[in-house]
């Protein structure tokens, strides 16, 4: 039985080809938890699964055709922004993403590279998106989320960089709190002052990762973009 | 370098020569826009006229749902590297017509639009090759906008 099935997070995947909505289906469904439940080819028909399925994500190539014309011709392949903000803007539409770069996906047998996760462009670097944490996160007016797919060789150094100072001073914050708690009991010095010390040292450590990481920005944020 | 290299590239400024781009360097600034900022917005004064370097713009208008009444925005266009944008600044100094939104990651050459006009009116050469070339532009634009017209009137019809 899916442990995932009663709270699976319902994502509908627009994109005009169903080769690459294939892809983002198998990309989407990569994190655990994650459903999808509808699948569109122009914007028209994503507003309308939208409105009729409710799902808390839905996921727009930014070159969706508004609707097919005479002899199946796209009409206006534009309309990934539109249908996305169309989505954002309905009551219970969830929240949209764009993704601005469809590109990196690979079109060999259909089947998607293992190194490819959707990312984020943010503080200068692409980083690794998780629909979930994305729900929990994202304020009402914040809807429409702009993300990318990333499909490189190795997940690029900056990712593991950041995510490391991030904990570094997540859990360097908390060992100085609680060493200073402890001090101020005085009969517990001895435990608390190196607590402090070895907390306010992480802090010191991913201050310094983030600050190298941001001075390189330039150098690697041109190795971390995913391939035109 | 690269912002000139950029110019370069740009149909409106490719008949220029090499000291006449280097007159509308000086009235450059180049700007940088996360996913999803926006550019310029309708309706605003158009302060400068933009030259896409890097990145995705889609240029949407808002759509009339009843006289006075607006409703969402509708994509009208996506510019491209090394395509211009924001043509209002040079034109006239009117409003601009459409919002301009980042689909990724966004580096743009921000042209004066005042100073862009002051310089074409002082140096005609630079005002005829500019204007030349901006007019092919916008005549292409207008054309696509036709054959969707066409299309989308057609499949109205049959439908």
């Amino acid at each position: 039985m899916d442990k995932t099935k009663g709270t699976a997070l319902r994502v509908v995947v627009a994109s005009e080809t169903p080769e690459l909505r294939d892809q983002i289906v198998q990309l989407v469904e990569r994190e655990p938890g994650v459903k999808v439940v509808g699948q569109a080819s122009n914007a028209i028909e994503v507003i309308a699964r939208a409105k009729i399925l409710k799902p808390e994500v839905t996921v727009v190539d930014p070159y969706l055709p508004y609707q097919f014309g005479l002899d199946g011709i796209p009409l206006s392949r534009m309309s990934g922004l539109d249908a996305a903000m169309s989505v954002a803007e309905e009551p219970a539409g969830g929240m949209a993403i764009l993704l601005s770069n469809v590109n990196p996906l690979p079109s060999r047998d259909n089947r998607l590279e293992a190194s490819a996760e959707l990312c984020r462009y943010a503080e200068g670097f692409y980083v690794p998106l998780s629909l979930r944490h994305l729900q929990l996160e994202a304020a009402p007016m914040d809807r429409v989320v702009f993300a990318d797919v990333w499909a490189g060789e190795t997940p690029p150094l900056h990712h593991k960089a950041l995510t490391l100072s991030d904990n570094l001073l997540v859990w360097g914050g908390l060992a100085l709190v609680a060493g200073l708690a402890l001090m101020l009991t005085l009969i517990m010095v001895i435990v608390g002052a190196p607590l402090a010390a070895g907390g306010l040292f992480a802090i010191l450590v991913g201050l310094a990762i983030k600050g190298v990481v941001r001075c390189l920005r330039g150098s690697v944020s041109r190795e971390g973009e995913p391939p035109e | 370098m690269k912002h000139k290299q950029v110019l370069r590239l740009s149909v409106v400024f490719e008949e220029l020569k090499e000291a006449q781009v280097d007159k509308i360097m000086c009235l450059c600034q180049a700007e940088e826009y996360e996913a999803g900022g926006t550019i310029f917005s309708e309706k605003s004064p158009a302060k400068n006229l933009y030259v896409l370097e890097k990145g995705k713009v889609a240029l949407q208008m808002h759509r009339l749902v009843e006289p006075g009444q607006l409703g969402g925005r509708v994509t009208v266009d996506i510019v491209a590297p090394s395509e211009v944008f924001g043509w209002s600044a040079v034109v006239e100094a009117h409003p601009y017509t459409l919002t301009a939104v980042c689909l990724e990651p966004t580096e743009v050459l921000a042209i004066d639009g005042a100073r862009l006009r002051a310089l074409m009116a002082e140096d005609h050469d630079i005002g005829y090759l500019m204007f030349r070339r901006l007019i092919r532009v916008v005549a292409c634009r207008l054309d696509e906008a036709r054959q969707l017209l066409v299309s989308e009137r057609m499949q109205a019809s049959y439908a």
